[in-house]
């Protein structure tokens, strides 16, 4: 018997094995970050009290309320969050097959500045006033939605993705062209308050917003799992793609519409928050040794959860009870995460 | 950002601050040598002056006609008594009040509604001063044309391309910002420029008798109120370091300021929680959010963050915000004070009106 | 599904078809049909449109006019996947995704017969190991791809394609940047699937002899056409390919199956005397350094006479099989006149080529050097005495120095 009727399924059963390992893994992460950041604030919360207030259930207590309706949302924020700009990431970097490509390279954190800067930089908002408090939030989902639009449409007409990675690229660079106008016009007082939703945080979620963004990304992360067939022959580029079978058109519109809904959820909700989704997919990627989006999806997003709930208890940690911004630390335990495995990698060789 | 950096105070904490008011005649009388917060001034023979700035860089103040140091760059020379001054900021440009020097302005940094002095207004209605444009972004051309004696601005990216034009700059702020000691005596670093040192003397005297008037009728206050100083945003949240003169002043003034622990060099982001619990605790709130900047009234405060909502200044207490004076108040330091005072105490201080500050409307 | 009773001789087929980029066409007019088990080599330069072609027939580009057709059905009408299940291709890109296996790639193959997660089943597994053993790979089945040689990448990428079970495999460039080896081998398996496998093959080639030597039907893509369409054999001439390339430099010769360069003398002549194939060595290097080739009594479609041909050698032949004629020998003996030096290649000496022996003892007599490739022994058996005035050579670098020393001399004296 040849040697290659013993080995089909020897390798992918090899990842399969270390994927499973890694999943375990990271679920323990996710609940050991999870209850880190429950129990870790500006308030001092015993472990025990913790317990009980989490028995307890929401009650008028101030600690209660601070648990369950200011740490835990945020917490569970960050982790959605995380879970849906890795996967956005990854998407994007299958799509265009580079590897330097994050969830905004298509101007949708563009797009949601340029309307939060509308309403929060000019007397516009005054007019608004009703939409309170979901007014940001609802500039951020229109401008964002408003980019995914925009690229979604050139993405039916395009035929090469390099084509759309650079129109995302231009529509990024007119939109921030019109945001920077808008700061250089807007008022001292007023320009704070844009400055501190472009640094971006997962900080002051209310419940039925929280719901809506687990909702709707939990949808969206199940989608694209539905793409991940499709998606691993995107690893050889669109003609091979097409030439096995994949309606290369339908499916780049699918990639696009996926990712930069991923996206838009986050930003609108959180403001831009750097790095997760250019990193993590590295990270995911290289401790489980495949390309296979099969596996990869589920790491990338549980990796993304775990790496944003821990940055965001860094940042509101590190400096307590001052903020630190949440994309500075990200970037800061990112970038050099990704040089590492690079290097390691590269070793490897 | 101009704002919050003019009110924050990195430097000293309050006992610092007082101790240093205390002092302060012993520090006016040295006359070789005086710092002031990061700034300093040292006096020479014949009236001249070398000065250190914000970014202590070393700076010569000549009386017109003597011969200038030699070997000293012209732009690092300023002739003095000034005669032509372009300042940006509207914190120092009040200050001149004080010095009774506002003639001398040639130039500020913005247009006429953004300016609440008369001789300000006046002067950029009819052309003898002239605005600027914006403190980031200097119309060189302008500058060039004024001629001006000196530049007072914050922004160091200013000074190689000014220095080409012969334009001296004084960087009016420092690596931190003004503490409250260095606030009060930043009018003796100005004096010397405009040739009115007894002037500066008075004024510190008068701010620091009415430090003490306040501090004094303060101490026999039955409570001492609550106070946090910040702005709430949607879901985020920013407050006034412990160390800002504002913050130095509500304890001044009969205040207990909840977040003197935090640490910083102006107005910063805190946590939600955080805010939420010390809110809860708080009797007076002010905030830089106004009817202008798009916050009408505490309800839509609350409504902005409705985390907040339940919190007792929100909910129950006093919301305070500082109208645009406020920022050009310089030369009211013994009424910005009295001011906050009576807003803390209002019993105590029965007589003072409220000229600078606004109650935040219920609705 | 394909219509199983498509005629098996209209496999892939196209008619009136035009290709080409944003309705500019590249290439129009074109019918043709590929029958299954066809090996079909495309030929033609660089930017004829041999890609484009090839990118039309797969499906992925619309074709500007025309249509093609797979297993007897419009290409039009048939989703991706249906294409897929029958028509596999193998581009020029040869990026190689880091951190997946040959067997992952391969099983990237099964993608058009996978559900709809791409979940791998026994028939998965069964067809992969069968690919991979099919093109010689399967010892590469675990290792990255993007640890292996360009070759070896290939292999696996023709497996891959082997994976989706197609009925046609369109090929671009299939042998490019491939070394010998790898470029037998993979040539050896196009073939191997066209006999048994009875998979029909179309595939760009730039190697005009592998093309002569492996393909069934050669088509001549050039001009805004195909040229030619039929048996290299009658279609690869040097004319067609001359007309084909633009070729001025260079020659083919359909016997041989090579392209030669064709001579630019610089240097003087210089008579060679050769057959049976002795000679072709050394008339190339003659040509290479630049000397006038002449050369006699050749019989027509000896070895040497072909590649004296291709080399633009001016020659004295007679009919094969025939010993030397009067005519010929004297013919050879004016052309020998003149020349730097008369070489004697060492050629067999046969009843219809003793002649030639004749022409190098005349040559020498008449006082022409004479470099002569054989040993000094074989030599002293065939002359005797007159031997001595032949000057012996072991090989032709030895000759090429006694040549230029000859040529130094001359143009001194």
């Amino acid at each position: 018997m040849s040697e290659a009727m013993i080995l089909p399924g020897a390798y992918f059963a090899q990842s399969s094995r270390r994927a499973g390992w890694l999943y375990t893994v990271l679920v323990v992460l996710v609940l050991v970050a999870l209850v880190l950041n429950l129990g870790h604030g500006s308030l001092d919360i015993g472990w025990s009290e913790l317990v009980r207030l989490l028995l307890d259930g929401p009650n008028d207590d101030p600690r209660s309320l601070v648990v369950w309706n200011i740490r835990l949302p945020r917490a569970l924020a960050a982790l959605w969050g995380g879970a849906c700009l890795a996967v956005s990431g990854l998407l994007l970097q299958v799509y265009f097959r580079n590897p330097i490509v994050g969830p905004f390279i298509l101007g949708i954190s563009s797009g949601a500045s340029l309307m939060v800067a509308l309403v929060m930089l000019t007397t516009l908002s005054l007019g608004l006033a009703a939409l309170s408090p979901y007014l940001v939030t609802l500039a951020a989902f229109a401008g964002s939605v408003g980019a995914l639009l925009l690229v979604v449409g050139i993405a039916r007409r395009m035929r090469q993705g390099v084509v759309l990675l650079i129109i995302g690229l231009m529509i990024g660079y007119l939109t921030s062209a019109v945001t920077s106008l808008l700061v250089a016009f807007a008022e001292a007082e007023r320009l704070k308050g844009f400055t501190l939703w472009s640094l971006g945080s997962f900080s002051g979620y209310r419940w039925q917003e929280l719901q809506m963004v687990m909702l709707l990304g939990g949808s969206l992360l199940v989608g694209v799992y539905g793409l991940s067939k499709p998606l691993n022959a995107f690893l050889l580029g669109e003609d091979y793609a097409q030439s096995m079978g994949v309606n290369v058109r339908t499916f780049r519109v699918l990639i696009i519409f996926f990712s930069c809904a991923l996206a838009a959820l986050v930003t609108a909700t959180a403001g831009p928050v750097a790095f997760i989704g250019l990193a993590v997919p590295h990270m995911a990627r290289l401790s489980l040794g495949t390309a296979d989006n099969r596996l990869l999806l589920p790491a990338a997003a549980l990796t993304g959860g775990v790496i944003t709930v821990l940055c965001d208890l860094v940042a509101r940690s590190l400096f307590a009870p001052v903020e630190t911004p949440l994309s500075a630390v990200t970037s800061f335990l990112g970038a050099p995460v990704v040089i590492l495995l690079m290097l390691k990698r590269k070793a490897a060789l | 950002m101009k704002q919050s950096i003019r009110l924050a105070g990195v430097g000293l904490a309050l006992c610092l601050a007082l101790v240093a008011l205390a002092s302060g005649p012993a520090l006016a009388a040295a006359p070789g040598f005086q710092a002031i917060g990061e700034f300093s001034l040292r006096g020479l023979e014949g009236g001249r002056y070398e000065i250190t700035d914000g970014l202590g860089r070393v700076l010569h103040l000549v009386p017109r006609g003597m011969e200038p140091p030699p070997g000293v760059p012209r732009h690092e020379i300023i002739p003095i008594p000034v005669k032509r001054v372009v300042m940006t900021g509207g914190r120092d440009v009040s200050m001149l009040l004080a010095l009774d020097s506002i003639a001398v302005l040639v130039g500020v940094d913005g247009k006429t509604a953004d300016w609440k002095i008369g001789q300000v207004r006046d002067g950029l209605k009819d052309g003898r001063i002239v605005n600027v444009g914006r403190s980031h972004s200097l119309d060189y051309e302008l500058l060039a044309a004024l001629k001006p004696d000196v530049l007072f601005t914050w922004d160091e990216a200013q000074i190689p391309f000014l220095a080409d034009l012969g334009v001296p700059v004084v960087i009016n702020y420092g690596t931190e910002a003004r503490t409250l000691d260095t606030q009060i005596n930043f009018v003796r670093f100005l004096a010397p420029f405009v040739g009115k040192e007894q002037m500066a003397e008075a004024y510190v005297a008068r701010v620091k008798a009415a430090l003490d008037r306040v501090a004094q009728r303060a101490k026999n206050a039955p409570s001492r109120p609550k106070v946090i100083w910040g702005d709430v945003w949607e879901k985020r949240v920013m407050v006034e370091p412990g160390q800002s003169w504002a913050a130095q002043l509500v304890d001044l003034a009969g205040g207990d300021y909840l977040f003197k622990d935090v640490r910083g060099s102006s107005c910063l982001e805190i946590s939600l929680e955080r805010f939420y619990s010390t809110a809860k605790q708080a009797d007076v709130m002010f905030t830089y959010r106004s009817p202008e900047s798009g916050m009408a009234s505490k309800v839509e405060l609350a409504r902005t963050n409705p985390a907040l909502g339940d919190t007792k200044p929100l909910a129950s207490g006093r919301v305070f915000f500082p109208l645009p004076e406020y920022n050009q108040s310089g030369h009211r330091m013994d009424e910005v004070i009295e001011e906050i005072a009576a807003i803390l105490q209002p019993q105590l201080f029965p007589e003072r009106k409220i000229t600078l500050f606004h109650a935040l409307p219920e609705k | 599904m394909m219509n199983p009773d498509a005629s098996q001789a209209n496999l892939l087929a196209f008619h009136q078809l035009a290709v080409g980029y944003d309705s500019r066409a590249v290439l129009s007019g074109l019918t043709q049909t590929v029958a299954a088990g066809q090996f079909v080599a495309l030929l033609g330069p660089n930017g004829a449109g041999k890609t484009t072609l090839l990118r039309t027939l797969a499906g992925l580009l619309p074709p500007l006019a025309g249509e093609v057709s797979l297993g007897g059905r419009a290409l039009a009408g048939l989703t991706p996947a249906e294409i897929a299940r029958t028509l596999a291709v193998v581009l020029t890109e040869r990026h190689a995704p880091a951190m997946l296996s040959a067997l992952d790639l391969v099983y990237l193959g099964r993608t058009p017969h996978t559900g709809f997660l791409g979940r791998i089943g026994p028939q998965d597994r069964e067809r992969a190991a069968w690919a991979l053993e099919l093109v010689g790979a399967g010892d590469l089945a675990r290792r990255p791809m993007d640890q292996l040689s360009d070759g070896e990448r290939q292999k696996v990428m023709l497996a891959r394609a082997l994976a989706q079970e197609p009925r046609v495999i369109l090929l671009d460039e299939p042998t490019l940047h491939l070394d010998v080896k790898h470029r037998l081998e993979v040539m050896t398996i196009l073939r191997r699937l066209c006999r048994q496998q009875g998979i029909a093959v179309v595939a760009s080639l730039h190697d005009v002899d592998l093309a002569l030597r492996l393909a069934d039907v050669v088509g001549l893509v050039g001009r805004g056409g195909i040229s030619a369409w039929g048996a290299p054999e009658k279609e690869l001439t040097a004319a067609s390919l001359a007309a084909l390339y633009g070729l001025e430099q260079a020659r083919f010769s359909p016997h041989l199956g090579v392209m030669e360069l064709t001579a630019e003398p610089g240097r003087e002549p210089v008579f060679v005397v050769c057959g049976g194939g002795s000679g072709a060595g050394l008339l190339r290097a003659l040509a290479k350094q630049g000397f006038a080739l002449k050369t006699g009594v050749l019989h027509e479609h000896d070895l040497d006479c072909l590649v004296a041909q291709s080399l633009g050698a001016q020659m004295v032949t007679q009919a094969p099989f025939q010993p030397l004629a009067e005519e010929a020998f004297r013919l050879a003996c004016r052309a020998m006149a003149g020349c730097l030096a008369v070489v004697d290649s060492g050629f067999p000496l046969g009843d219809e080529n003793r002649g030639n022996l004749n022409l190098l003892r005349q040559a020498a007599a008449t006082g022409l050097p004479v470099l002569s490739l054989r040993s000094p022994e074989e030599l002293a058996r065939m002359l005797g005495d007159d031997a001595a005035a032949w000057r012996c050579c072991l090989d032709s670098t030895q000759v090429l120095d006694q040549m230029l020393q000859l040529g130094t001399a001359s143009s001194l004296g």
